[in-house]
């Protein structure tokens, strides 16, 4: 893609922050660029909790951002009803002695008050009331919940499929006219004589250009430290850690809060068709490109879990992932509740005028983070249109087609295209409907995550996608139980074919995507999984 | 040192705690477990017991190699029954079709029983989704399961 | 008479029953199924490199010291015999011969033997080849990009599309339903049609491995007369439909009565008694000595939970180097998903009369170990796939009619 002569703004990084200020201001006439140095969503903003949660913790301290998460969850609904799912989220309540203690129940008590003040909030995101439980019943509801309980008090919440979140707001960004460079690196900035910064130097395939802009945005999460180094001015993050586990499949369809050691509260919950467990938090300086994950960390992770469902070290676990969280170094003490957990920084006082800095955050509110952004950056250029994002659908976010006709429509079964809504909305439709012209696209490609040829071809054509890593982002190739066995090599052939590759090319994309699988799948192999790698590594054993 | 905001936040919570939830306890009652069947199940969210989870873990032990599928059918696959169906109690309704086809053929869950290097009981599993299907419609009819 | 009880029922374990039979015993084989065994390309391999199968795999053992091959480095010259075993007892499922043959992914590999309608496919010195592939089936129409590898290692080969799938109610279709629609000789005959109206410029047409599945070498014979020119299959990956047909074949042979061939699982196995939990109950097995030829990770023979554990003869496990347990898990793992790895090459290790060692190195009389369940070997970096097994299962087999010491 040729870049233009001149952005109105620059965002940099392809992230949920990235992509929704991008969309953000595109929708308001900006004319935007978003360079992402890998692809959308490989960051932070595709290693969270996958949650649009209402902001219960906030409570009972801070209602206010109880009420606006709500309400921005609410509205991240509204754009993109195809993307959420509800999680019932049990929190049960540990006793010591054999009967309940003062403390302990007086605990409960106060914990089912507040879930019971959340309530006043759950309307704004359609979300269910709490409910108080008893020992019994909690165990009647989730067996695996040990029996030494107090109780459990109940709530509700939404799961959103978050690098789905990216992509469809970086597609929406396009549609609205922005252009979004993936897999091209901001190597320098373009600075005026007196320190302005007018764009940036990005390097994509080798190939180096500028793009120039009156305004850049820095949203580069983790990354944001070195990108503001780049123009010499200083951003400072106290960077977290947090790594999650993933189970081969749904365990349970309510979501249990646990105890760590350390006394933080650890989740096992559903998401999609799989559960996870997440998640750690540790200052971590290293480098966020390549983030280790320990044993210790997985053992931190199933101690806390045990503590409260013992038999979750039976469960198959199919990978460890992690993510840097771009928590700010420390919370600004006065600003308004939100931003409490972001900041957007004018380096104008640092010498770099022309240059901001996005950073912290949370996936749950980047809606709201990206219309605050979006109105001081049009403010800096004197521009003032109203913000839609909330109102506007996402691309496919315009209604959830029945699966039943779709299926019939376009003779695939019920249970493919029951996931291939989930993914894609309304657009689903299109997407089943080529299979008509072109019956190929009927093959399953990847049975776990049930992706057809059709899905597959539909992100390799229209939704930005350059390796088979990034396909896995648009549709969970190889994300389920098997982890890219059977659909790896294929998926390689496909994107061989589409994308016109050499063989030397092709095996290059298949051996980094097997290893990146691998990477996921090294800190928690054991049980049924080693059969699984013993199969995997058989098959593709001349891609060393 | 708390904020003026965060402090009125405690005081309400110490209001709703000490009077406002009391006097709801008292009238409308405690929302307990019919409440949170009411919500949650209707939509597929239906509990997991002890012995679901036990299947669960023969599921688990499907290692995707597809030799079932040799004593099958498309596109009612054997293979669906653990890799697919058997992971989500929210799509089963969209496993039907797939479901009464398995059901209709006895013999091609058992073949593929024996056909499969790791294990998995297919036909203890298709039989379980059937009826954890009939919990979900169950749910969503309104009766409690 | 020695009483030889095999457990196991893949490759590893039917050639030590088959040998130990030959060589006199009272046999038993215990059988949950093939593992891994029914996981297989279609090619019997001994060792990459090709060559005459003794001389890959001497060159193996000196490669890999910790390797099964060799521990059992003076024995290699059995070699043969346990293959030409293995092949008359699957008859007529294997090829007499071995040679070069093309994975799905556009490599060449090298094996001592393989199926026949897979022989047919190997490649052959001066021959131009074509690929074939299905415009509707994507899984099937990888041509291009096999043929354009091929052609990078300099091998003549081109692809051609045929046009027999492309009838609208086999979209979608497995490969086993399709093989099994080629075991129709009038279907075989018009896939061969279809590669006569494509005009292949080649000597030799290369099918994947799914020219049916009751009589390949029929089937593939059909096709092609009908193509006027020579065809073969490539190897398999998954699904594999030449696992399949090694499933039937291996259903065959261990039919045989005299194998004794017993449904079940293994549950329990002490000196003289093994446990087997059948589908009609548990029952007792007596023997003398048994053969442990219960795979790896996917048969279960090793499993690895929180250690590494060898559930029936609670034999301490192994990789090429030592004992695994004790070892940072980290270090067991590699960094690369494929290549050598210590948690793939876990196992137990056995002597030269392939008896297992237990945990203080001396040999366990009443047993003997076969094929993935011997420590240092990981068929995914040392190529040594069903020729390691029937090569071990074969000396397990013979050292076990002998009797016990």
């Amino acid at each position: 893609m040729a870049p233009r002569e001149s952005y109105d703004i620059l965002v940099i990084g392809g992230g949920v922050n990235g992509t929704g200020t991008a969309r953000d201001c595109a929708m308001r006439g900006l004319a935007t660029a978003l360079v992402e140095k890998r692809d959308v969503a490989s960051g932070a903003s595709g290693a969270n909790s996958g949650m649009i949660h209402g902001g219960i913790r906030y409570l009972p301290a801070d209602p206010q951002v109880t009420r606006l998460s709500c309400i921005d969850s609410g509205y991240i609904q509204k754009i993109a009803p195809h993307l959420l799912f509800r999680i019932p989220f049990i929190f049960p309540m540990r006793r010591k002695g054999p009967r309940p203690s003062l403390v302990e129940k007086a605990y409960l008590y106060g914990a089912e008050v507040v879930f019971s003040m959340y309530d006043d909030y759950q309307p704004f995101k359609r979300g269910k009331p709490s409910s108080r439980l008893s020992a019994e019943e909690t165990r009647a509801l989730e067996p695996g919940i040990r029996p030494d309980i107090v109780g459990a008090v109940t709530t509700d919440e939404w799961g959103i499929d978050p690098q789905r979140l990216c992509v469809a707001n970086a597609l929406s960004a396009r549609a609205h006219g922005a252009d979004v460079f993936l897999h091209a690196r901001v190597v320098g900035f373009v600075r005026a004589s007196d320190g302005r910064v007018l764009g940036a130097e990005v390097e994509q395939d080798g190939r180096r250009f500028v793009l120039r802009a009156r305004v850049v945005l820095n949203a580069s999460g983790p990354w944001s430290p070195r990108v503001a180094a780049l123009a010499g001015v200083t951003v400072k993050l106290r960077p977290g850690k947090g790594v999650h586990l993933t189970l081969d499949r749904r365990i349970s369809n309510y979501g249990v809060i646990c105890t760590a050691v350390d006394g933080r509260q650890i989740f096992v919950y559903p998401h999609e068709q799989s559960s996870i467990i997440g998640t750690t938090d540790d200052d971590y300086y290293g480098d966020p490109d390549h983030i280790p994950i320990t044993r210790d960390e997985v053992e931190y992770l199933f101690q806390g879990i045990e503590s409260i469902f013992p038999s979750i070290r039976r469960a198959r676990v199919v990978r460890a992932w992690a993510g840097v969280r771009p928590t700010l170094w420390k919370y600004g003490r006065t600003e308004d509740a939100l931003s409490r957990e972001h900041a957007l920084i004018d380096h104008a006082d640092h010498g770099a005028p022309g240059l901001y800095s996005l950073v912290g955050g949370k996936l749950a509110s980047y809606r709201v983070m990206a219309e605050e952004t979006t109105d001081v950056l049009s403010r800096a250029l004197h521009r003032f249109a109203r913000c839609r994002t909330h109102e506007e659908p996402l691309p496919g976010g315009e209604g959830v087609p029945d699966v039943a006709e779709l299926a019939a429509e376009h003779r695939f079964p019920e249970w493919t295209v029951s996931r291939c809504v989930y993914r894609h909305g309304k657009l689903a439709d299109r997407i089943l409907a080529a299979a008509h012209d072109e019956p190929w696209l009927r093959s399953m490609l990847c049975p776990c995550e049930q992706v057809t040829y059709a899905e597959a071809v539909w992100c390799l054509r229209e939704e930005l996608v350059r390796t088979l890593s990034d396909l896995r982002r648009r549709c969970r190739l190889g994300m389920g139980p098997c982890q890219g066995a059977d659909c790896a090599g294929a998926a390689a052939q496909l994107l061989a074919r589409e994308r016109r590759l050499s063989p030397g090319e092709t095996e290059r994309e298949l051996r980094v995507f097997l290893a990146e699988r691998w990477s996921g799948q090294r800190p928690v192999l054991a049980g049924e999984s080693m059969g699984q790698q013993e199969i995997t590594r058989a098959l593709y054993r001349e891609t060393p | 040192m708390l904020e003026k905001r965060e402090i009125l936040g405690w005081v309400t919570f110490g209001g709703r705690a000490l009077v406002v939830h009391p006097l709801q306890v008292a009238f409308r009652g405690r929302p307990g477990v019919d409440r949170f069947r009411e919500n949650f199940l209707p939509e597929g969210l239906v509990p997991t017991s002890a012995a679901d989870r036990r299947l669960l873990r023969g599921a688990s032990r499907c290692t995707s190699c597809h030799l079932c599928d040799a004593a099958g059918a498309s596109p009612a696959l054997p293979s669906l029954v653990p890799l697919v169906f058997a992971r989500s109690s929210l799509d089963l309704v969209h496993a039907r079709p797939a479901l009464a086809a398995l059901a209709a053929r006895p013999e091609v869950l058992e073949e593929g029983e024996r056909l499969c290097p790791s294990g998995v009981p297919l036909r203890l599993l298709a039989d379980w989704l059937v009826d954890r299907l009939a919990k979900v419609d169950a749910a969503a009819g309104g009766g409690a399961p | 008479m020695t009483r030889v009880l095999v457990v196991g029922g893949g490759v590893a374990g039917l050639t030590a029953a088959l040998a130990a039979r030959e060589a006199g015993a009272e046999v038993a084989i215990v059988s949950r199924g093939p593992g891994a065994s029914a996981l297989v390309s279609g090619a019997v391999e001994v060792a990459p490199g090709g060559g005459p199968p003794v001389e890959a795999a001497r060159a193996l053992a000196d490669r890999l010291p910790g390797h099964p091959y060799a521990r059992l480095r003076d024995r290699l010259g059995e070699l043969p015999g346990a293959l030409s075993l293995l092949r008359r007892s699957l008859s007529p499922h294997l090829s007499e011969e071995g040679g070069r043959f093309v994975t799905p992914l556009g490599g060449v590999r090298p094996a001592a033997l393989a199926q026949v309608s897979q022989a047919a496919g190997a490649i052959r010195a001066g021959e131009r080849i074509a690929v074939a592939g299905f415009r509707h089936h994507p899984g099937l129409s990888a041509s291009e990009r096999i043929a354009e590898r091929l052609a990078g290692e300099g091998i003549a080969a081109s692809s051609v599309t045929l046009d027999w799938l492309d009838r609208v109610e086999r979209l979608g279709w497995t490969i086993f339903e399709l093989a099994r629609l080629l075991d129709d000789p009038a279907e075989a005959a018009r896939l061969g049609e279809s590669i006569r109206r494509a005009k292949p410029q080649a000597d030799r047409v290369l099918l994947p491995a799914f020219v049916g599945i009751e009589r390949p070498e029929q089937s593939l014979k059909l096709v092609s007369e009908a193509a006027g020119v020579a065809c073969g299959e490539r190897l398999a990956g998954l699904p594999t439909l030449p696992g399949l047909r090694l499933r039937r074949a291996m259903d065959r042979a261990l039919g045989a009565p005299e194998l004794h061939p017993v449904a079940g699982e293994v549950v329990e196995l002490r000196d003289g008694h093994a446990r087997v939990d059948r589908e009609s109950g548990e029952e007792e097995l007596r023997f003398d000595v048994a053969v442990l030829a219960s795979g790896k990770y996917v048969g279960g023979g090793i499993r690895c939970g929180r250690s590494f554990v060898e559930p029936l003869g609670g034999l301490p496990v192994h990789d090429g180097q030592g004992e695994l347990n004790g070892r940072a898990p980290e270090r067991l793992l590699a960094d690369a998903p494929c290549g050598p790895c210590p948690a793939f090459e876990a196992g137990v290790r056995i002597d030269g009369s392939s008896r297992p060692l237990d945990a203080t190195g001396a040999p366990v009389a009443w047993l003997r170990a076969a094929g993935a369940v011997l420590a240092g070997s990981d068929f995914a970096a040392d190529g040594a796939g069903l020729g390691l097994a029937a090569f071990t299962g074969y000396l397990a087999g013979r050292s076990a009619a002998a009797g016990r010491g």
